[in-house]
């Protein structure tokens, strides 16, 4: 498999105060990579850091094209779709004005399939179909956060980064929108970056997983692999934690 | 459809009304037509890509300066004194959005704010080239031979024509990929960047282009009264077009001509009312009043109300055809 994002030396401050510590990991050509850590490990900064939401040191590239110097906006068009954490819509606008500004990031050569994809992200998610002329503010949270994947997934990108889409869904809803994420890269041909808190869920539907605990990468491999491994464990719980539930 | 009718029902009337009215209050509604530009040029800014400027009026007296100027002093024609006064309008947009992009949040309210308070200043201290307090007379513009009509006439049917195209144009970009990336831009944007909105290059794009339609508002404005003058740019004025935005409706392009006959006809209505000594401060409070009310009761505008009105009526008509 080709290296379709490939991230090095990444670091990133807040302030003074460095968060991310220059970490290595790449994503392969339609690969599920979880990026899992407890709170504060430094998981939403490396999405954003990705997508240059937030300035930041060391290489990021894309299909061997680098980011450093480019915008938001820009690495958007190069290929990188980012559904941030919480509720990632544009709350005043209806379910279909969201829909079509995910149009918006596309290349040239997606453009005149704008709307043969949107009628296919609507079967995707139907209930989305349901509510077109209905704002965006007005649905529930799971509803918003389909709604968020699917305005990223019809830029077309090449890596989608997700930021906790669990956050705040009810445990059904939750399944469901795992369910649907595991179908992407099928159905729509995209690498997905996944960070999220519940190790389980993002495991479960993971191929690698890239283990983060205080802005430094300590555990990566396949997700069985990570998912059995004591560095999730004490990245999650600390050292001490985790003697006690070996014991 | 039925709102295409109504602009086609309202470009007919347009084009009737100087064969109707005398050719004092054909100069009248052309006052009307040239200060709806600087009013559409906020409902772009504003109600589209969500940024504020305090300082239309002082582009619009740009606008009128450069004309009179570019006719007076460089014998220019009148048209290609209009078209320099669009170009100096834009570029000075550019040059107003271009810093405030450094900064955040209020930024530009802040420096056009300065501008609009700056700007009569300027026009008194350059005496030279701006004739000073007393301002610069513009020749009459002349009926072209062959045309039947009055110069009001014409120079109304001018600014007529010169509204209705900035209006399709604004109003079909509006639209499409340029009315998503404003949307974007003007709700949250920071996750417009994400999208691909390039904000930064629309943002002072928009600021720009703002510039253009209000000076060019401002030229076709000085052809109409056939002066200029540093008070009638006054702060005062830039509030006054503020306020017609809000009442005529921040996002509507009707709402920019209902705003515009607002800002017209309140100092004359009052003048009449209570002389010319009380006229400017009571002025302003009607100013306030008319603004808090459409706040209260039409925060879409006066424009947006009309429209509710009429989806209103229409829905208890059908209500009425299916009730049993």
């Amino acid at each position: 498999m080709s290296g379709v994002l490939s991230v090095t030396g990444l670091r990133a401050r807040y302030g003074g105060v460095e968060v991310v510590h220059g970490i290595d990991f790449d994503v392969h050509e339609g690969e599920i990579v979880a990026l899992v850590g407890p709170n504060g490990a430094g998981k939403t900064t490396v999405l954003r850091g990705i997508s240059r939401t937030v300035r930041t040191q060391g290489t990021v590239t894309l299909l061997g094209v680098g980011t450093h110097g480019k915008d938001a906006a820009s690495v958007a068009r190069l290929g990188v779709g980012h559904v941030p954490q919480g509720r990632g819509t544009f709350a005043d606008l209806t379910v279909l004005q969201n829909l079509r500004l995910g149009l918006l990031a596309r290349g040239r050569a997606h453009r005149r399939h704008g709307d043969a994809d949107l009628t296919r992200m609507i079967d995707m998610f139907p209930v989305l179909g349901e509510f077109l002329s209905r704002p965006a503010g007005a649905l529930s949270g799971g509803q918003q956060q389909m709604l968020a994947i699917a305005r990223a997934l019809l830029a077309r990108p090449r890596v989608l980064l997700i930021d906790e889409p669990s956050l705040g869904l009810a445990p059904v809803t939750t399944s469901m929108l795992f369910r649907t994420l595991r179908e992407l890269r099928s159905d729509w041909g995209v690498s997905v970056l996944l960070a999220e808190q519940n190790a389980r869920l993002s495991l479960s539907i993971a191929d690698r997983a890239v283990v983060l605990a205080g802005g430094l990468i300590v555990h990566t491999g396949p997700s069985a692999e990570v998912a059995e491994s004591g560095e999730l464990r004490r990245a999650y719980l600390g050292s001490a934690a985790e003697q006690a539930v070996t014991r | 459809m039925r709102k295409w009718l109504l602009w086609g029902v309202v470009a007919v009337a347009g084009i009737a009304l100087p064969y109707i009215l005398d050719d004092y209050q054909t100069f009248q509604i052309a006052r009307v037509t040239t200060t709806a530009l600087p009013i559409a040029s906020l409902v772009l800014l504003t109600g589209w890509s969500g940024q504020v400027s305090a300082g239309q009026g002082a582009l619009f007296g740009l606008g009128a300066y450069t004309c009179a100027i570019a006719i007076v002093s460089g014998g220019l024609p009148w048209p290609v004194a209009v078209l320099l006064a669009m170009v100096v309008g834009l570029a000075a947009g550019l040059l107003l959005g271009l810093p405030a992009l450094r900064l955040s949040g209020m930024s530009l309210g802040l420096i056009t704010l300065s501008l609009a308070v700056l700007f009569p200043l300027l026009l008194s201290r350059f005496k030279d080239l701006t004739g000073g307090p007393f301002g610069i007379q513009t020749p009459p513009v002349r009926t072209p031979a062959g045309i039947q009509l009055s110069s009001a006439q014409f120079l109304y049917l001018v600014t007529f024509v010169a509204l209705a195209a900035v209006f399709a144009l604004l109003a079909l970009l509006c639209r499409g990929r340029t009315g998503r990336a404003l949307d974007a831009l003007r709700l949250q944007p920071a996750m417009a960047r994400t999208t691909g909105v390039d904000t930064r290059r629309l943002s002072v794009l928009v600021v720009g282009m703002s510039g253009a339609v209000a000076a060019l508002g401002g030229a076709l404005n000085a052809l109409v009264l056939q002066s200029v003058v540093p008070d009638a740019y006054a702060f005062t004025f830039s509030l006054a077009l503020l306020t017609g935005a809000v009442i005529g409706g921040i996002r509507s392009w009707a709402g920019a001509l209902v705003g515009a006959v607002f800002v017209v006809y309140v100092p004359q209505l009052v003048s009449d009312t209570v002389g010319d000594t009380l006229a400017g401060h009571w002025t302003q409070v009607g100013y306030a009043l008319v603004l808090l009310l459409t706040l209260y009761f039409a925060p879409q505008g006066l424009a947006g109300l009309g429209s509710r009105i009429t989806t209103k009526i229409g829905e208890r008509r059908a209500h009425q055809n299916f009730a049993p």
